[in-house]
């Protein structure tokens, strides 16, 4: 586990680099304050107790839930490229990827 | 006699059945009200005035054609304004951002097919926080959407620029969207009608997504007559949204007056904040009064203090959104990363940091199990009480730039309405009065799908 003990130092850099987002350096102080604060506030769910409760990711108790198995119309694909930002053959064309 | 643009839909729909207006008229009367007014209130993003104009001539054609009374459309005819984060197909849709400012959707929304599958003319698109963050519109990308009651305030938000729109009689009605608050928030500060109904009662199905697991499109009226009427046309199960349910749909508006057994109201006293606005208090203490004139029993209740359901939303929608924004890459649609604006960056930095490894247990989790608590929390209350009122808000409409310096600004003033969110309850604004001529606004929540009783209630309130 990385630093769970001290929680309210947060590591900027490393979120702007998981969540893809380029930080100015006076971004960078501002955020580091105001997620600081925001932390520290949401540490008050540490005063209740639970211990034995399960979580909840869904509150109206459907599970499982899937289509009929038939076929139908989606997207054209030259409406789906519309708002492509580049195409290439038909496709989205990206910027090259690089490793390393 | 009133101008076009002020009718409800009922007013509307009887105008057009008795041929005293004509759809043109009606829609035209919309148009011209936000030409005149819009400037200063900024409620709309886009207008779509051709194509609005172009359908209301269609309709009238057709009502010609056949006997208007033949028409059972329940919206047919109806300018509606929709929030800018439904996707309405080859109309710009940007959820206030600039990441979309040139997005213009190749489908549209559940929510958009079904009222245009009513007969609504989709007037345009209202402004609204940028991806739905915030509570005011200030985080808008484009501008901040005035409060049609004092032009130096805001309208509140993330709806703002629907409830804005709508207390203008800029238009007959408005969709707007809610995650906690984004409906009745700024149905609350601009002195209408705001109905957030059940998590999963009506599809996100086009949708711009802020919080999946909290998100419900909902209607924003004149009337709570109007609202059921709304509300009947977009709920029901959609194959395009698995969290819908396949529950039956009533005609909520034939419900409205019929009788029933005597409803048990609870107040909760955790809502009746210290720090809230005295006259607002006042104003809910009168409300609450009234409705026990009206026939309700008032019973006292405790809910889980609203300290903790900030703190649980707050973690939980962060994280929703940090995932939600993820998808943007600038690729498919919509521009880069290096677009989103402040508040967008700071939520997706919170959410990062919520979800990731080391910090999952200590902050999602446990924010999850907390959710736990106090949906059991409504329900031990639920079986004492029948629905709950409260202030809609601690406050009346605030001064445009008091949201800026706080970073949980937005969870601050929804905080007596999160705890309802995270359960996925219906609830409803309506208003009950004004102070220093702000409106003031109460709310009435139930139990997950008693969309009916919540708005009996507020339409007994209302006509009395």
């Amino acid at each position: 586990m990385r630093k769970n003990k001290r929680s309210k130092k947060i590591d900027i850099d490393h979120l702007a680099k998981l969540a893809n987002l380029k930080i100015s350096p006076k971004e960078k102080k501002n955020l580091t304050q105001q997620l600081e604060k925001t932390v520290n506030y949401v540490a008050i769910l540490n005063k209740l107790p639970t211990a034995n409760i399960s979580p909840t990711s869904q509150v109206t108790g459907l599970k499982n839930t899937s289509r009929a198995d038939k076929i139908e119309k989606g997207l054209q694909q030259k409406n789906a490229l519309k708002n492509a930002s580049a195409t290439a053959n038909g496709y989205f064309a990206t910027e090259k990827v690089k490793w390393g | 006699m009133k101008n076009l643009n002020e009718l409800t839909i009922v007013e509307a729909r009887r105008g057009l059945k008795n041929k005293k207006i004509s759809i043109f008229e009606l829609t035209k009367a919309c148009l011209n009200q936000i030409k005149k007014t819009d400037h200063k209130i900024k409620a709309f993003i886009t207008v779509c005035e051709k194509e609005a104009l172009k359908t209301a001539q269609e309709y009238d054609k057709i009502t010609k054609q056949q006997s208007p009374n033949n028409n059972h459309q329940p919206l047919f005819g109806i300018p509606i304004a929709v929030k800018d984060n439904f996707c309405t197909k080859g109309i710009k849709t940007t959820a206030s951002s600039r990441v979309l400012g040139n997005f213009v959707p190749p489908y549209n929304a559940t929510v958009v097919k079904r009222l245009k599958n009513a007969g609504a003319i989709i007037i345009g698109k209202t402004n609204m926080d940028a991806w739905a963050h915030g509570s005011s519109t200030e985080t808008s990308d484009f501008f901040t959407t005035r409060n049609p009651y004092d032009l130096t305030r805001v309208p509140g938000g993330s709806s703002g620029g629907s409830a804005a729109a709508v207390a203008n009689n800029q238009v007959v009605a408005a969709i707007g969207s809610e995650t906690a608050g984004s409906i009745r928030q700024p149905a609350a500060w601009c002195g209408v009608v705001g109905l957030k109904p059940t998590y999963g009662r009506v599809s996100r199905y086009g949708l711009i997504a802020m919080a999946s697991s909290l998100d419900s499109p909902g209607p924003i009226t004149k009337t709570v007559e109007d609202a059921a009427i709304i509300l009947s046309v977009l709920a029901g199960k959609d194959e395009k949204d698995a969290t819908t349910l396949d529950k039956p749909v009533k005609n909520y508006a034939a419900e409205l007056n019929k009788k029933t057994k005597e409803i048990v109201l609870g107040v909760p006293k955790e809502y009746f904040l210290a720090k809230m606005d005295k006259k607002v208090r006042e104003k809910i203490e009168v409300a609450i009064r009234k409705l026990r004139r009206l026939g309700s029993k008032i019973k006292k209740v405790s809910l889980v203090d609203p300290k903790y359901s900030i703190a649980a939303y707050t973690i939980l929608q962060r994280a929703e959104v940090s995932s939600n924004l993820a998808r943007y890459d600038g690729i498919r649609y919509g521009r880069k990363r290096k677009y989103f604006g402040q508040e967008a960056k700071r939520r997706i930095m919170l959410g990062t940091h919520v979800l990731s490894a080391g910090y999952y247990d200590q902050y999602y989790l446990k924010a999850q199990k907390v959710r736990s608590l106090i949906c059991q929390n409504f329900e031990k209350v639920f079986q004492e009480v029948d629905a709950i009122v409260a202030p809609t808000s601690p406050t009346t409409a605030l001064k445009i730039g008091e949201s800026a310096k706080d970073p949980m600004f937005g969870e601050m003033q929804d905080v007596l309405v999160e705890a309802g969110s995270l359960a996925g309850l219906p609830g409803i604004s309506i208003n009950c009065g004004f102070v220093n001529n702000l409106p003031v606004g109460m709310q009435i929540f139930a139990p997950q799908f008693k969309e009916e009783l919540i708005l009996k209630i507020a339409h007994q309130y209302e006509k009395s």
